[in-house]
Formats: C-alpha cells, structure tokens, sequence
C-alpha cells in the first residue's frame, strides 16, 4: 500500500516535472519559435471558434477510429479463427500480417484513396493498423494454450469443437482483449494519419491545415489532443482488459 | 438421464474398473539430428481391476511417459497398452479413463463445480450435478463448488483436480505426480484423504510418484523403476490392512516396507547408467 503510494506519487512528480520543464522551455525560447510553452498551447483552447473547431475534429476522429476499430478487430478476429481452424490458411495468413504490418502505413495511403476514396482513407488506414495486434494476440494465445489443456481433451475423448469452444476460446480471451488494448491507440494514430489523405474534417486535417498555415500554437493543440484521444482509448481498454483478466486468467 | 451412455462396467458407486496391463512397452526419443534417447525398454506392468499399483522411481525414469501411454497420450514404438481388451485411445473414446495431472490443469474462468464437470461437456454429455455435488463431497470441498480456483489453496486445487478425474466414472484412475508440487504436510494429509477416498471407490489405480511413504501408504503393490533406459527393477507387494489411517504410517510393517521400497530404490539409482 505504501509502496504503491511512492510510486503514483513518484508518477506524478515526474510528469509534472515534465510539464514544468515544457513550460519554462516554451517560454525561454530554449528550442526556437516552433516550441511554444504550455500556457500558449492550451490558449488556444480559450478561443471559443477554435473549440468549436476541435470539437468538429475530436468528435470525428474518433467517430471514424471507432469504425476503423470495429471493423480491425472483426477482421482480426475472423482471420485469426481461420488460420487456427484451418492450418492450411496459416501460413498465408501469418505472411499476409506481418507484410501488412512491415510496410509503413502512410504508404498505403495513396493506394487506398484510388481504392476507397479519399473520405474513407483514414477509416482504412485505422483499420489496418489494429488489425496486426490483436491477429497476433489472438492466434499465439490460441496456438499456445497450456500442453495440460490438449491432454485432459485427448484423455476424455473431446472432439475437436468441443475443445475449440471450452479451452482454447476462453483462454484466449485475456490474451484477446490484450490486443484490443493494443489496437485502439493504433486505431486512432492510423485514422489521423488517413485523414492527411483528404478526409473532410478531423485531428489530421487540423495538424495538416495548421502546418501549413504556420498556425504553431494550434498545430501543438492538435497534437495534445491527438494523444488525449490515443490515451483514452488505451486507458478505457485497459479497464476492459483488467476485468477480462480477473474472470478469465489466474 | 445417465453422464454416461455407454457402460463396460455397472454403474454403481463403487466401481472396480479393468485390468490394466502394459506389455513389454518400449519408446525411445528424438532429442536432435541422429541423437535418440530410449526412455523406456520393455516395461511390463499389470494391475487387477480394482488394484491400486504406484509406479517409483528416479526423476526421468520414463514413468511419466509409461502413464501417458496408459493414458493414450503418447504411442509406444513397441509393445502394448491394455485397458480391460481395448487399447488406451478406444476407452477414451467411450470417455472412461480418469486422469489427474501434476499441475492440475483447472480452469481458471470455471468455477470448482464447473471443472469438476468439465470432462462431460468435453466429452458432449449432459453434466451430471447430482454426482458433482457427491464428488465435491467426497473431496471435502462441498462448501466450495462456487469458488474460482485461484480463490483456493494448491491442495484445495489437487482435490478438485482429483474430483475431475473420477467425473465420468472412470474404469481406470491415472494419478501423475497429483500431489507433486505441495508442501510436505500437505502431501501427507491428502494421501491420507486419498487413501479415504480410492476405498470408496475401489477403481483400478495408477499412480506416479517420486515419494516412497505415498506409494507404500496408497498402493497394493510398488513397481521400482531404474532410469536410461527406463525398466522396471523391483516389485514390492504392500500387504498393509485397509483402511490405511494416520497411524499406519507408524507401525513397523509400514516403516519396514518404505525402507525396503527404499533400498530397491537407491540399488536401481546405482544401477542407472549416469
């Protein structure tokens, strides 16, 4: 308990060093023009047709990093099924994955704005990059059940679906939602990155416009709330993942 | 509604099972590119129905394969496995062999009463509550079919492990090294509950075990095995009166045949090559 303490407190003096540190950076000019301390960035959240602006882009950001995450995990999921269920698929499937996960996203961009248009790029993209974690979470974790678990089935006489669907389903369950925690972020990160492609509106779209722009301030806001965005999606799966732990693992 | 479809045996409580006899059984291993190693040479061993033998022996021995061949777990190069006429594999297919493995293999998401019933819905029969409750009872864990197994001890999960295995009553018992990873004074308390629990049943029994007073405290006869190859080496009759209680385990009958299991034990150690 008291240990636990230390370390939350020891957490938060070091991120608010950081901060700190940030802000008297920002503010001595330590970096140049193109760090702007804290108090400038968060400024901009003062102005009340820049929050409307970063409403409309938060709001669908993660609109599309949901459906891009749906769609990532479904296909993970049923990919996943496949090669364990058919080990003829395996190796292609397991080639196709980590060719998909070797090749930088952005790549794909513009290949995916011929194929699926500009406005469903970002959709694309985030799909892609949840896809890699949770395939892989879910096909090791169904590969490398316990050796116990395969004898009790042979020593009872399971058939194989059976033993599909009472062992090597729920124990990859923790490992499952692992990767969910996984891909989310990932979800997020790949659907800013889509939406430099030409989405409508967007996170992406507001780093990209403020770019150019040299609107600094606003491109540093953007940033920050493309991490909230990230890391709320990583902390909201980290809850799920904790409860999947409890009832599925020791 | 019966658990079970097909009976070789009656379906009474106490069930003594079929013979089990392993014959001349040799399997050797591949350990890498033209390197074997021969983890058991003709090994021959035989129990009655309703006999409790215990197999003893230096760590890496082959008993552990010998009981996975009873088991239909692993294939002999040659020699046989026979439980009752039928091989190992056609009385799991009837879902008659009872097994309990050293590291237990509960289910962490399943409750003590849903494990103990596990071998039924893996075997595609509908689960039997009355005989699970009967099982939990027996085990001593009636007060506890609602717990998760990580909420109990490691010998609370050998008991369930134990239940688990006698859930589609089996005709043959096989015990790995049940009680393998538990303290001392929780092995010896379980082997006395065991002890309870096998004279109720009266099932043919194997049992794997490194420890010399729980082969002499359970079985009616000791098979001593020696390592590389791995072969039987001496079988000692344990002619103990049951039930064997605590206080067995005092008597000089008892310290008498530990000590001569024992000695047989040490001999077949030396005679181990390496």
């Amino acid at each position: 308990m008291a240990v636990d303490r230390f370390s939350v407190l020891f957490r938060l003096l070091g991120a608010v060093s950081i901060l700190v540190l940030w802000e008297i950076a920002g503010r001595q000019g330590w970096l140049g023009t193109s760090f702007p301390p804290l108090s400038e960035i968060f400024g901009v959240f003062e102005n009340a047709t820049s929050r409307r602006l970063f409403a409309r882009a938060v709001s669908a950001t993660l609109y599309a990093s949901a459906i891009a995450f749906v769609i990532g995990a479904l296909f993970a999921l049923v990919l996943a099924l496949l090669s364990f269920t058919q080990p003829w698929s395996e190796r292609g499937l397991d080639t196709m994955a980590s060719s998909l996960y070797a090749v930088p996203t952005i790549s794909f961009g513009p290949v995916f704005i011929l194929l699926a248009g500009p406005a469903n790029t970002a959709i694309v993209l985030g799909a892609l990059s949840t896809f890699f974690p949770i395939y892989v979470a879910l096909t090791s974790a169904l590969r490398f059940a316990p050796r116990g678990y395969d004898d009790l089935a042979t020593v009872v006489g399971a058939s194989r679906q059976k033993s599909f669907f009472l062992l090597k389903l729920p124990h990859a369950v923790p490992a499952f939602v692992d990767g969910l925690r996984m891909g989310a972020p990932a979800a997020v990160l790949g659907v800013i990155l889509g939406e430099w492609f030409g989405a409508s509106r967007g996170l992406g779209i507001v780093i990209i416009s403020s770019l150019q722009n040299v609107r600094i301030s606003q491109l540093w806001a953007a940033a920050c709330l493309s991490i909230a965005c990230t890391f709320g999606a990583y902390v909201l799966l980290t809850v799920i993942y904790r409860a999947a732990y409890r009832r599925f693992a020791w | 509604m019966s658990a079970v479809p097909h009976l070789v045996v009656a379906p009474d409580s106490r069930n003594s099972g079929a013979a089990l006899r392993i014959e001349s059984v040799s399997k050797t291993f591949r350990l890498g590119r033209g390197e074997f190693v021969p983890a058991l040479d003709q090994v021959s061993i035989s129990a009655a129905p309703g006999e409790f033998i215990a197999v003893v022996g230096p760590s890496g021995c082959g008993k552990s394969t010998l009981l996975r061949i009873a088991a239909g777990l692993e294939e002999p190069d040659s020699g046989k496995a026979l439980i009752g006429e039928q091989p190992p594999e056609a009385v799991t297919k009837e879902h008659r062999i009872g097994v309990a493995f050293q590291d237990h293999a509960l289910l962490p998401w399943l409750s003590v009463a849903e494990n103990i019933m596990l071998p039924a819905r893996l075997a595609g029969l509908s689960p039997d509550r009355a005989r699970m409750m009967e099982l939990a009872k027996l085990v001593g864990l009636s007060d506890f079919t609602k717990a998760r197994p990580k909420q109990l001890s490691g010998g609370m999960r050998q008991r369930v492990a134990i239940a688990r295995a006698m859930m589609l009553e089996p005709i043959l018992l096989l015990f790995d090294e049940p009680f393998g990873a538990l303290d001392l004074v929780t092995r010896r308390s379980l082997n006395i509950e065991m002890q309870r629990i096998w004279s109720e049943l009266g099932t043919t029994t194997m049992l794997i075990t490194h420890s010399v007073d729980e082969a002499v405290q359970l079985a009616d006869r000791v098979y001593v095995m020696a390592s590389r190859p791995g072969r039987i080496f001496a079988e000692i009759p344990i002619h103990l009166d049951r039930p064997r209680d605590r206080r067995v385990t005092t008597t000089t009958a008892f310290l008498n045949l530990v000590q001569e299991v024992s000695v047989a034990l040490d001999d077949a150690s030396d005679q181990s090559a390496g």
